[in-house]
């Protein structure tokens, strides 16, 4: 295959696949490693409990998303053309299919004269708003793998 | 889509991993070519062609048409 390699080389394509690995790990790694300093604080009495002052919750929410920008990125060229028609045709189909679906249970819940409210257990109108953002995010992720695992197992 | 990947590399002894080194993409890629349950984008198409030295028309066809059975 030496003659192949003078054709088109792949240069610096394992390297990015290492460089998106190590991405993914350290995205992983940081959330861990914050979940297991508040369970320690919790555990050792320091309660979090009560508002999040809110230049923290803003802070930790850029730093959050610039992290999974940065793994993202790192990810999203490491993989070809296969891996990332999988999660295009997954996130259309399975993503917004579900985030339709779970977005129209929202909306019909109140029609029927359910309690939204205790239905999520939310202290006030605006907590069970937030929730029902949740849900659909939340609803929107599943569908999206569920068919992302259907269309790669379908590709093998 | 149909194509000869399989025959074109079985005449050069490469193996899908070999091919796939060639044209930058995983082994998984070339095998969903090869039983057709995916279509290459127009620069792989050129990138594989490159490498066996041939014509995209001379390694892809349509479903109804195979290459082979063209006019030369």
């Amino acid at each position: 295959m030496k003659s192949t390699r003078e054709h088109e080389p792949m240069r610096g394509g394992e390297r990015r696949r290492r460089r998106a690995v190590y991405a993914l790990i350290g995205a992983m790694g940081a959330v861990f490693f914050l979940s297991a300093l508040i369970g320690f604080l919790e555990g050792a009495g320091v309660s979090l409990k009560g508002p999040i002052p809110t230049f923290l919750s803003i802070g930790l929410v850029i730093v959050l998303t610039a992290v999974a920008l940065f793994a993202a990125k790192h990810h999203w060229r490491a993989i070809d053309e296969l891996a990332r028609d999988a999660h295009k045709t997954a996130w259309y189909w399975g993503g917004s299919l579900a985030m339709g679906l779970s977005a129209a249970a929202i909306m019909i819940v109140p029609s029927i004269n359910a309690d939204i409210q205790a239905l999520v257990r939310a202290q006030s109108p605006e907590a069970a708003l937030a929730a029902g953002g949740f849900i659909v995010c939340i609803s929107t992720l599943v569908g999206y793998l569920i068919a992302w695992i259907y269309i790669w197992m379908r590709k093998q | 889509m149909k194509n000869r990947l399989r025959v074109l590399r079985a005449e050069r002894a490469w193996s899908q991993a070999d091919l796939a080194e060639a044209v930058g993409v995983s082994r998984q890629t070339i095998n969903a070519i090869e039983v057709e349950k995916y279509d290459p984008s127009l620069p792989l198409a050129f990138k594989i062609a490159r490498v066996f030295a041939l014509r995209i028309e001379d390694i892809f066809s349509e479903d109804d048409q195979t290459s082979t059975e063209r006019a030369p």
